[in-house]
């Protein structure tokens, strides 16, 4: 009779064993009022956000992926024909082209659009795929005390990053997997024109120490003396000034490439109407104000008030981006870029 | 230590005769009708049971290796092009000299552990120097740490502000150096229990008989010890090699500029978008370890007929010149692996390094520099328990239904040889493939995609080869008429299982689940494709956190890892311990 008992116990150690995969995605199925959130904002900026969002919509439950830029659109790549996200929040305008132009993007005009700045949204389609919120540009980092010990001069432009007592002491992200590095390169193609760009990036290379993975990493490495300059964005420096580290924020004389962060609701969203929500309160008026506790520039007109420690004359150093050339030029560049510098053993 | 050392211990061999004779044993008597059809009931059951294993085998490893090998041969649109992406891969020379590059670490790095270890482990067997329970133990401390661990301390230490800069005569630490050095600690312990498991089976007669033969202390080493660590050192390579060539997190933090193939693959995959050129990267990072990995067991299959049942442990003479060298080496190995364990606790605790170097805790306060906080940890918990919990149960019941269970023998030998396969199969490489497979949306198992679930399963996949060999080993050791008595008491297999076998391996089962949770808690290459907002465990918050520069909080996420598997460790030599001596009192008089 035992025989009989005991294979059924076995029965469910078997049917678990096949099954067993299975366990624990009932979380991921949704409910009514469920919205997924892929977002590349800094974590305080998305949480607050997020927060002010949820006292209007307290019905909406929130499941959010935070991450850098890159990952982020990478995913979304990886999900492209089974997405999972409804929306994306503060990522770059030349990843949401990219997947624009692969067909992942539902377009929305959100509630006030006619307040956003032009380049600040997709013109190119009568109902916008992509509306920015914020935006930022390229910096130096420059670590003061290490500067001291080398007895180097504080770069003041670009062009100075390639004299030869700056060897070895500057790093800045691999273009292949920071949207930072990148931009700095497109931006240079912008000031210098393309081919006086890749010379300069060739003399450059000779002062290169490290091409590092993430954009804010150059600035916290300056910050903490592993390198002299980091090529980068202000944002980070700023906190680590704020933080007491010896470091300033340099925006270079000759203008900087800046880069527009966007919200985009995925094409296939299983919560259109949530996601729409979230997209109109993003490029809300106090969506806005909230993007500008953390970032100088934001999408709508008229909104802007000084960030504590921010480097000055920022938004007029800024040059004019092409963001379509850049979607549409990204994978020629970082190949030759690949080819030029990819293969770099660490210097001396 | 959990596992282990098993990796030489206890490749399975081919189904044995006697196993075949236990079969006919427990059938062929004619007891009755009645036991005959209970048994075959149950013997069905049983190999429904075993077609589930390769049915989960099959979904968790095969499928998905096998989707990234067609998208290996696929161009981005999808046809068929054969080996043109590796032919391109290898034309463009910018491109491939991140292979010869991983090629070359790996190497100079195998060959170094492979020193280090030796002279270590025969200071540990050969001589008769004062601490040698120390050593031993300190040398199996990389064991708890995850990979990322040795670069963090290394920045502290020789980075352009590290302690010992100058140790490096202006070189920079970023690069091959760093990753050389960081890989020697990291794979150090794994060498090491192989050499020594191999100097301790050397036959004492065999020293005898060279000293009566008048033999310098000096031909015994090279005509004695030496060829008797052949097979060891031989294992220890391509244990080494295979670990080295693979491992993502050392090179991710020290690796600077010099690409090597696991970090390549993180910066196509995650930062580059190209799953295409990341099909390919992985299959080039798993050529060369599956290489590595049947180099192995051929080597196995040489070593096995030269065990004598008849040896006799050696023990040293007395020397003190030579006890006092290796004392002095030793110390100097067991301080290398200590101040890279302490330098990282100091380092999670400076203030503002390297400019305040007053201790505080903040570097502790996730929150504040990761947006999954302490969640990542606890996270990393949940993942642990389970992989320990399911993992255990699947491995040890897998592993007797091949080894005790009458089945058919192709099946059993296929499904045998799967569960060999992931100690070739690079983590990075799995991961990647299971976003192939499960975020397919014509897959039925798409929905762990993203959760808990995809990430236990990856890791029990991705750690099973080492504890299905100890479960292996240790039923090998239960007498093969268990399950005869068990069928002439009329009790079922189940029931046998379940009251004796279970119990009587207690101490293993332990083991592995130990093994599991530890390993769980260090790995980082099967997870950094597969993790989700809401499953983000602490080794990955390490890779982000020393992605952006925060060294502390790096640092400090990666003590917690180490604190967490130190303790699980000694909970289970504890336990162990206590069981010991409640379950195997059995063996009594025997042992």
């Amino acid at each position: 009779m035992i025989q009989f008992k005991i294979p059924t116990r076995m029965r469910l150690l078997c049917a678990a064993l096949v099954v067993s995969g299975s366990v624990g995605s009932g979380a991921n199925f949704a409910q009514a009022e469920e919205l997924t959130v892929y977002s590349a904002l800094a974590k305080e900026h998305f949480a607050e956000l997020i927060a002010e969002f949820q006292k209007r919509e307290p019905d909406i439950k929130i499941n959010q992926l935070l991450d850098s830029n890159g990952p982020i659109i990478a995913r979304l790549l990886a999900e492209k024909e089974n997405p999972r996200a409804d929306i994306i929040l503060g990522a770059s305008v030349p990843g949401l082209v990219m997947l624009e132009e692969k067909g992942m993007l539902m377009p929305y005009a959100p509630a006030g659009l006619d307040q956003i700045k032009d380049r600040f949204y997709d013109r190119r389609s009568e109902t916008p795929h992509w509306v920015g919120t914020d935006a930022w540009a390229s910096a130096i980092c420059f670590n003061k005390m290490e500067g001291a010990n080398h007895e180097v001069e504080e770069p003041k432009n670009w062009k100075d990053l390639i004299k030869p007592e700056y060897k070895g002491m500057i790093t800045m992200p691999n273009p292949n997997s920071s949207a930072t590095g990148l931009l700095a390169i497109v931006g240079w193609m912008k000031i210098f024109g393309e081919d006086e760009a890749w010379n300069y990036m060739d003399a450059l290379h000779q002062n290169i120490a490290q091409y590092v993975h993430s954009g804010s990493k150059p600035c916290r490495m300056a910050a903490t003396g592993e390198a002299v300059i980091g090529i980068a964005y202000p944002a980070p420096g700023v906190k680590a000034i704020n933080d007491g580290a010896p470091l300033s924020v340099v925006i270079p004389e000759e203008g900087v490439g800046s880069e527009v962060e966007g919200v985009a609701i995925v094409a296939g969203a299983q919560h259109p109407d949530a996601a729409r929500k979230l997209a109109d309160f993003a490029t809300s008026l106090e969506g806005n104000q909230i993007h500008n506790k953390y970032y100088a520039l934001v999408g709508r007109k008229g909104v802007s008030t000084s960030v504590p420690n921010y480097p000055e004359g920022e938004e007029a150093a800024l040059v004019d981006m092409d963001f379509y050339w850049v979607a549409a030029n990204r994978d020629r560049i970082l190949a030759e870029w690949q080819k030029r510098y990819g293969a770099k053993d660490e210097p001396k | 230590m959990a596992g282990r050392p098993i990796l030489m211990d206890g490749l399975p061999s081919a189904p044995k005769g006697d196993r075949q004779m236990v079969n006919q044993a427990s059938t062929a008597p004619a007891t009755g009708q009645k036991i005959r059809i209970g048994f075959s009931g149950e013997d069905i059951l049983l190999r429904l049971c075993l077609v589930g294993l390769g049915l989960f085998l099959a979904a968790g490893l095969l499928l998905p290796v096998y989707t990234l090998l067609s998208k290996g041969l696929q161009d981005a649109d999808g046809s068929f092009v054969g080996l043109q992406n590796f032919i391109s891969y290898f034309q463009e020379p910018s491109v491939s000299v991140v292979f010869w590059n991983s090629l070359r670490i790996s190497v100079l790095s195998t060959l170094l552990t492979l020193v280090i270890a030796g002279v270590y482990a025969f200071a540990l067997t050969h001589s008769r120097m004062p601490g040698r329970a120390f050593f031993r133990a300190v040398a199996l401390v990389p064991l708890l740490t995850p990979s990322l661990l040795p670069g963090i301390a290394l920045i502290y230490l020789f980075g352009n502000q590290g302690f010992f800069r100058s140790a490096l005569m202006g070189h920079s630490l970023y690069g091959p150096i760093g990753i050389v050095i960081g890989e020697v600690f990291f794979t150090f312990p794994i060498a090491l229990l192989i050499v020594l498991t191999s100097l301790l089976t050397i036959d004492r007669r065999l020293y005898e008989a060279a000293t009566a033969l008048r033999a310098g202390r000096v031909r015994i080493f090279f005509t004695v010890t030496l060829p008797a660590m052949r097979f060891g050192l031989g294992a220890a390579f391509f244990a080494t090699f295979t670990k080295v060539f693979t491992d993502f997190g050392v090179p991710v933090v020290v690796g600077g500029s010099y690409p090597v193939l696991a970090t390549d693959l993180y910066q196509k995959v995650i930062g580059g978008f190209d799953f295409q050129m990341g099909a390919v990267v992985g299959i080039l990072l798993f050529i060369p370890a599956a290489i590595a990995f049947l180099g192995g067991q051929l080597l196995q299959r040489g070593r096995s007929n030269g065990i004598d049942g008849r040896a006799v442990v050696y023990v040293p003479a007395k020397s003190r010149m030579r006890d006092l060298a290796c004392f002095g080496f030793c110390a100097a190995v067991a301080l290398a692996i200590l101040g890279v364990l302490v330098m990282a606790v100091l380092g999670s605790l400076f203030k503002l390094w390297p400019y305040n170097l007053s201790l505080s805790l903040a570097s502790y306060n996730f929150a504040e520099y990761e947006p999954s906080g302490w969640g990542a940890y606890r996270n990393s918990l949940r993942l642990s328990a389970g992989v320990a919990v399911f993992g255990t149960a699947v491995i040890f019941f897998g592993a007797y239904l091949l080894e005790r269970v009458p089945g058919t023998a192709w099946l059993r030998g296929a499904i045998n040889f799967c569960c060999m396969i992931p100690l070739a199969m690079p983590g990075m490489v799995l991961g990647l493939s299971y976003i192939f497979f499960f975020n397919s949306p014509s897959n039925p198992f798409g929905a762990i995609y993203g959760t808990m679930a995809i990430l236990i399963l990856g890791t029990v996949v991705h750690l099973y080869t080492v504890p299905h060999l100890t479960a292996l080993t240790a039923l090998k050791q239960l007498d093969p008429g268990l399950e005869a008595v068990g069928s002439s008491l009329r009790v079922s297999r189940f029931a046998t299982f379940g009251r004796v076998v279970v119990p009587v391996c207690l101490p293993t089962i332990l083991r592995i689940a130990s093994y599991l949770f530890m390993n769980s808690m260090t790995t980082i290459s099967a997870l950094v494709f597969l993790y989700s907002a809401n499953s983000k465990v602490a080794t990955v918050s390490v890779v982000l956190l020393n992605d952006n520069a925060m060294l502390g909080p790096a640092a400090a996420m990666s003590v917690l890892i180490v604190a967490t598997s130190a303790t699980v460790v000694s909970l289970q030599w504890l336990l162990m311990h206590g069981l010991l001596r409640r379950t195997q009192a059995w063996r009594g008089t025997e042992s």
